[in-house]
């Protein structure tokens, strides 16, 4: 607030700005209730659509080699809350362009909206070509509104992919409209529209036109949480596949099938020139003296992964067709295209039969059976080795040959064949294959716990610590493992440390080192008061207002055991109950086990299936509650 | 990471010597040409080799040219670092720069303006050099240039400069140029290290080098017009900051500064220390300098007929009360009456919110301004007073005085007892001044007959003690009925210098404004506008003020979870109470209300534990690496936090262990003082953290650490809550 207002007094003291006259007109009475009644419908919100209309139209480019598409879209905006500042934003590419980007108020006298065109930067793409228009809105009270205006224009209708139904505003009403000529062939394909209020309604326009319109109420806006699956899981949207035009008599085929995307595809792939002298003598050394095939694959993929800096440049086609490998080779940087086809070269070069593979993350709830430009997000490569096929991800880091990233697991691949493809789906593990397991072996020791502790790690438990450990400057290292071994607690003191080797991403990842907790015994009188747990895994995972599905990042499994030796004189009086649930999704087990001389605590946390839904929420919260309440209850150990 | 180059500048080559299209290699031929230093260098010694990157050499270079009627400045910097692990890879990998010069485009940089040249080479570990193409290789959106470097490996050598050249024509007759302020230490430790500074006649230069820093030399050139000097550093370790500290005071460090004037009359009128002759490098600046600088600027002046009419309608006891309500007057005249309109004019409320004042209304938007305007106040009342000159104590002391910039001015009034008083924000107080000149070493300006400032004496700030600067929280903590956590009334109350950061968090316009047009009988802003817009600017004045209050209590509620070390507080309300606006001594205070769910409380059986001690928040936990601390210790000043905290114990329950909430550490450095008692049905603990001075020597740190660990371990107290 501070530098907001000096920056006033500074700058416009006394500025008889001119710029333009600014009258404003007081909300009626009637809108004042209106935002009253949306604000208890949608009470998160701050600003709402009353009326959102899409008009899309297409037509044919002057050289008659491509449909364009036109997407106007009109909102009428309202504020909710006691006042209000937004950015009204629209992005556009090399493929795209916005011609129209009106505002205009009935609250307000004012023709100019300052209209700011800059480059958008997104901190994963080093450099891309999407740009943004954006004007400040500002809803000085409550029932002010806006009526706006924004048309697109896609140069290309392969780039016209999709049109979401929500915004970042809730929507009382929404209309899309599209008008299709006889002339071009589409299927709109409804994804996500259950649990909407959507009509659809077919009718004949002119010349033949179809008019297709779908009528929708009450949509909740974009939600910003973390850890969500892909919005194309999340929201109401309308996929567009256009399968063919015909222009004066002649019929061109865009994607009707998913051979015609891989077609387009591989048209790309194809212009390269794959000269790979520059990586000869690199694949001879990475090959030499190995006499097993998939251990040159291994040396090879292994290189990549280290060597190989993952930086993306999204500019027009450069999003589409993958760099070549003695590029992506001589810079050592390149996105996944790159990365996926200089696998691909180097393992040719070594004489393996190896593949362009397409595909989308787990971001991604399509497959190839809807072609079109977003079904796929991602490109790494296939290697055919005795029969079978092995997928390397360049991208990955630390990643063991054979071992699939979570995010590709059980996602369908484009693989190429020649003229022909190959569909398949990536393998999917079971969640023990990534574990995180630990053994305490403790005591008791002047009001501190002391003892030994053993952790284990393997798939990308193992392969996301190895990746951070090694991202660090060489001195924080030693300082990140006491603080990580640690939980960050100055409570907790770990030392003589023990690592496997950190550059192997073969082996289970494996760490030993005596540790001694403060502050975890309280005595009083006769009885000694033990909080054991310092890790306590999913106890802050209440989900009370989460609005969408949780996604865990794989499926897992957390395994620790405490064992703890009772101190002559001292018996256990009480411990937690133990506890089990398990539904589809996971399985949570916690037991105590008193023996004579010692107390062994289990937890076993299985993430079975990586995304919790909201339908689940509740019973989630319950276990989790139970879960804090055996995480609050003190272990009682009392004099004998 | 990118790496940015634009806050390192210039150097200076005459434009007229190279011919446009042949810039980037000349430039080239400075940073990497047959004379340019460790061209060869590819060694690291061996105390360094497990660092992240070891810098060879480290070159930074600032020209100041005037030629005809432009001004060039030429800031350059030239980098030679072996890169020893993935980080450092990672963090050179992307430059990004604004304004590239190129070669193709000469016609277009003629012309005034800022234009960036940057080199980039790779040095394998076999020797093989690899020149980046910049054109080539990077992408330019928006005035933007992106550079990804290509086969940059672990081992390698990245040698890049990035020289910035600034063309201006010739406005003024003087020019202060930004100061540099560093110290010789990096982010990466250096092996050489050469600061070079090359100016033609015209220009003046304070250099000054502290701690032990190298001296600058001047070299000979073989040119008549230009001069050029040179600092030389070896073998320096990277820095390394901790906590409590201020590096310019203690580690090797440079201040310098650049000035042009078109002669030596001109360079008396410029805003600096300047040197009588253009010859001689400035390192130290006399009282006398002093005087006749202050002297001409803090001439008494301004129009403060407001002030005076005030004044004369009101009477005081004694001149001191005089003086502390007129400064109360003026930064509320002067400031705080104009933010309502500055917030209806920013907020797009109105775009000419300003034009209901009368015509000579104005805002004190300067620290000379101020000093000014007061001073003719005290001369139209016969008031004597001194200016007041000093300096932060993070800056180094009173005898270094070097750039004027980093001089502090405040004015001290004779009156009986004397009252301080500085320029003004929304919440300072008359009698007080920064904290960061608590007790420092300062100049008194006076004049002997009230006319032309003649004098100047050395003297000292009085100092704050932890007594005038507190913290204090009371608060009221019950149990919910079912024991899952607690619900918390708390007063807090801020004084002295534990004040200013509070209010400025705390307090928003409407807070304090309308306070100040009630004390003082001004007219209100919405009163002075007319009808027509009267009712919308209420209205909309009041929603940006709902919105802003809205926004205020998350913020305070967050702020609140990370002092308890939690992830939210539930059911948070707060309430101003008053704001100590009016004296150092007056605290400023406000009550909250809040609940703690699933924390501090754990079952034990039939019993509970509480985890008490939390409540006082948390508390400085060393870590070994702090507990080892070589350096002295710097703060901004001695205070006291204090707390109550009133535990109301449940009905059935009795209290045990309260034998541990009981602390008493106190020594000269500080203290942790806890007690508990029952009383009632309530358990009422008290305590107090003193630190004692803003300044320790390292050789008091275990005495610190004492105190620090009382109430470290004080908040990792428990009590049991046993059942009758």
């Amino acid at each position: 607030m501070n530098l907001f207002l000096w920056r006033s007094l500074m700058l416009l003291f006394f500025l008889n700005g001119t710029a333009y006259a600014q009258k404003h007109k007081e909300p009626s009475a009637e809108d004042v209730q209106l935002a009253e009644n949306i604000k208890a419908q949608f009470e998160d919100d701050d600003v709402a659509i009353i009326q959102s209309t899409d008009m899309i139209t297409f037509d044919i480019s002057r050289d008659g080699k491509q449909v364009t598409a036109t997407q106007t879209t009109k909102n009428q905006l309202i504020n909710l809350s006691s006042r209000s500042d937004i950015q009204l934003y629209d992005f556009y590419d090399g493929e795209s362009e916005i011609s129209e980007f009106d505002i205009y108020s009935d609250n307000q006298k004012r023709a100019d909206y300052d209209v700011k065109d800059e480059a958008y930067k997104d901190e994963d793409l080093f450099h891309n070509d999407a740009r943004v228009k954006y004007a400040h809105l500002d809803f000085p009270v409550k029932a002010y509104r806006y009526e706006t205006s924004i048309t697109k224009n896609y140069k290309d209708i392969k780039y016209f992919t999709s049109l979401y139904l929500v915004e970042d505003y809730p929507i009382v009403n929404k209309e899309i409209t599209f008008v299709i000529p006889s002339w071009l062939k589409i299927e709109l394909k409804e994804i996500n529209f259950e649990g909407y209020a959507v009509s659809k309604t077919i009718k004949a326009g002119e010349d033949q036109s179809e008019i297709v319109t779908f009528i929708a109420k009450d949509i909740p806006s974009r939600v910003e949480e973390v850890n969500t699956p892909g919005p194309t899981y999340l929201y109401p949207h309308i996929l567009i596949l256009p399968k063919s035009f015909e222009n004066e008599g002649e019929k061109t085929v865009l994607f009707n099938d998913t051979g015609d995307l891989y077609s387009w595809y591989r048209s790309l792939a194809d212009e390269l020139e794959n000269d790979n002298s520059a990586l000869k003598s690199k694949v001879a050394d990475l090959t030499a003296n190995t006499p097993s095939e998939e251990e040159k694959i291994r040396n090879i993929y292994y290189w990549i992964q280290d060597n190989i800096r993952y930086i993306a440049f999204e500019d027009g086609i450069a999003g589409f067709k993958p760099d070549e490998a003695s590029n992506v080779f001589k810079k050592r940087y390149g996105d996944c295209k790159g990365m996926a086809n200089l696998t691909k070269q180097m393992l040719t070069e070594a004489g393996f039969d190896a593949r362009l593979t397409w595909l989308g993350t787990d971001r991604i709830a399509y497959d190839y059976s809807t072609p079109n430009l977003s079904v796929d997000n991602h490109m790494i490569c296939t290697v055919m080795l005795d029969g079978k096929m092995i997928f390397l991800d360049g991208t990955e880091k630390f990643n063991s040959l054979g071992e699939y990233n979570s995010r590709i697991q059980g996602q369908q691949m484009l693989i190429e064949d020649g003229e022909k493809y190959i569909l398949t789906k990536v393998p999917v593990t079971n969640p023990e294959f990534n574990s995180e397991e630990v053994s305490y072996d403790l005591s008791i020791l002047n009001e501190e716990i002391v003892g030994r502790v053993h952790k284990s790690f393997s798939g990308q438990q193992r392969s996301g610590l190895l990746y951070y450990f090694h991202s660090l400057q060489n001195d924080r290292k030693e300082d990140f493992l006491n603080f990580y071994l640690s939980n960050g607690s100055n409570n907790i003191e770990v030392s003589n440390i023990r690592t496997s080797d950190l550059t192997n991403r073969d082996s289970i990842l494996e760490i030993d080192y005596d540790i001694k907790i403060k502050n975890a015994v309280s005595s009083f009188g006769n009885t000694v008061y033990l909080d054991l747990d310092i890790d306590k895994e999913l106890g802050n995972m209440e989900f009370k207002d989460r609005k969408v599905d949780y996604q865990f990042e794989a499926r897992k499994d957390l395994v620790s055991t405490y064992k703890i030796s009772i101190p002559e004189g001292l018996s256990v009086a009480g411990v937690p109950e133990s506890y089990k649930a398990s539904t589809d999704a996971y399985d949570l087990n916690v037991s105590f086990d008193k023996k004579e001389k010692e107390l062994i605590y289990k937890k076993h946390f299985r993430i079975k299936n990586s995304r919790i839904k909201v339908s689940d929420f509740e019973n989630w919260n319950k276990n989790i509650q139970q879960l804090n309440t055996i995480y609050n209850e003190q272990i009682i150990l009392s004099k004998n | 990471m990118n790496r940015f180059f634009t806050c390192f500048l210039l150097l200076a080559l005459s434009l007229s010597s190279f011919a446009q299209s042949n810039k980037e290699d000349n430039v080239r031929e400075i940073f990497w040409g047959p004379d340019a230093k460790f061209q060869d260098m590819t060694e690291i010694p061996e105390k360094w080799k497990n660092e992240s990157a070891v810098i060879i050499y480290k070159f930074e270079d600032y020209t100041y040219n005037k030629f005809m009627t432009k001004m060039t400045t030429v800031k350059s910097l030239r980098q030679r670092i072996k890169l020893l692990d993935k980080a450092a890879v990672e963090e050179f990998s992307e430059f990004s720069f604004q304004n590239r010069f190129k070669s193709s485009n000469w016609l277009g940089n003629l012309m005034a303006g800022e234009k960036h040249i940057v080199g980039v080479k790779v040095i394998k570990p076999d020797g093989t050099e690899n020149i980046i193409d910049i054109e080539k290789e990077s992408v330019e959106v928006d005035g933007e240039t992106k550079l990804a470097i290509a086969n940059l490996e672990v081992g390698d050598i990245l040698d890049y400069y990035s020289y910035i050249e600034d063309l201006q024509p010739v406005i003024g007759t003087i020019e202060v140029y930004d100061p540099v302020e560093e110290t010789l230490a990096e982010v990466y430790p250096v092996m050489n290290y050469r600061l070079q500074l090359l100016t033609d006649n015209k220009f003046y230069l304070n250099f000054k080098s502290f701690n032990g820093a190298p001296e600058i030399r001047e070299i000979d050139n073989n040119k008549n017009s230009k001069r050029l000097f040179v600092l030389e550093a070896t073998d320096l370790e990277k820095r390394d900051f901790p906590n409590w500290y201020y590096p310019l005071v203690e580690l090797p460090s440079v201040k310098f500064q650049v000035y042009y004037a078109k002669n030596g009359r001109n360079a008396d009128y410029a805003m600096a220390f300047i040197a009588e002759d253009e010859d001689i490098i400035k390192k130290d600046v006399s009282q006398e300098e002093i005087l006749n600088l202050y002297d001409t600027r803090f001439r008494p002046y301004g129009n403060y007929g407001e002030i005076e009419d005030y004044l004369k309608d009101h009477e005081y006891a004694n001149q001191a009360e005089m003086v502390t309500d007129a400064y109360y007057f003026m930064r509320h005249y002067f400031f705080t009456r104009y933010i309502e309109a500055s917030l209806v004019q920013e907020s797009k409320i109105s775009d000419n919110a300003f034009k209901y004042y009368s015509r000579g209304a104005m805002f004190l938007d300067s620290q000379q301004k101020f000093v000014q305007m007061f001073t003719a106040l005290l001369k139209e009342f016969d008031i004597d007073y001194d200016i007041v000159v000093g300096k932060n104590r993070y800056d180094g002391s009173l005898d270094d005085i070097l750039i004027e910039q980093n001089v502090e001015t405040l004015l001290k009034i004779k009156t009986s007892p004397p009252v301080y008083i500085e320029y003004f924000d929304p919440h300072t107080v008359a009698g007080s001044f920064s904290p960061h000149l608590d007790g420092t070493d300062i100049y008194l300006l006076s004049s002997k007959k009230r006319k032309k400032i003649d004098q100047i004496d050395r003297s000292v700030l009085p100092a704050t003690t932890a007594k005038d600067n507190i913290s204090e929280s009371i608060m009221t903590v019950n149990l919910n009925e079912d024991f899952s956590g607690l619900s918390i009334e708390s007063t807090n109350k801020f004084l002295g210098h534990e004040k200013n950061e509070e209010q400025k968090d705390r307090l928003f316009f409407a807070d304090y404004v309308y306070e100040d047009y009630d004390k003082f009988g001004t007219e209100r802003f919405l009163d002075m506008v007319k009808n027509k817009e009267r009712d919308q600017f209420e209205q909309e004045l009041k929603s940006l003020s709902d919105k802003i209050k809205e926004k205020q209590k998350e913020h305070f509620k967050e702020r609140l979870a990370a002092i308890f070390d939690l992830e939210e507080v539930e059911n948070y309300d707060y309430n101003i109470q008053q704001t100590g606006r009016f004296g150092f001594s007056q605290a400023f205070e406000f009550s909250e209300k809040y609940d703690i769910e699933n924390a501090m409380i754990k079952k034990a059986g039939p019993n509970f534990i509480l985890e008490i001690g939390k409540l006082i928040g948390q508390q400085i936990s060393l870590t070994a690496k702090e507990r080892e601390r070589k350096e002295n210790i710097f703060m901004a000043y001695p205070r006291q936090l204090v707390n109550t905290i009133n535990f109301n114990i449940p009905e059935g329950y009795s209290i045990e262990g309260i034998e541990n909430l009981n602390f008493s550490t106190e020594n000269e450095t500080g203290a942790f003082i806890s007690n508990a008692k029952i009383e009632g049905n309530k358990l009422v603990i008290n305590t107090r953290k003193e630190y004692s001075h803003n300044y320790e020597p390292n050789a008091n740190w275990p005495k610190m650490m004492e105190f620090l660990d009382s109430a470290d371990k004080f908040y990792n107290s428990k009590i049991l809550l046993k059942k009758e």
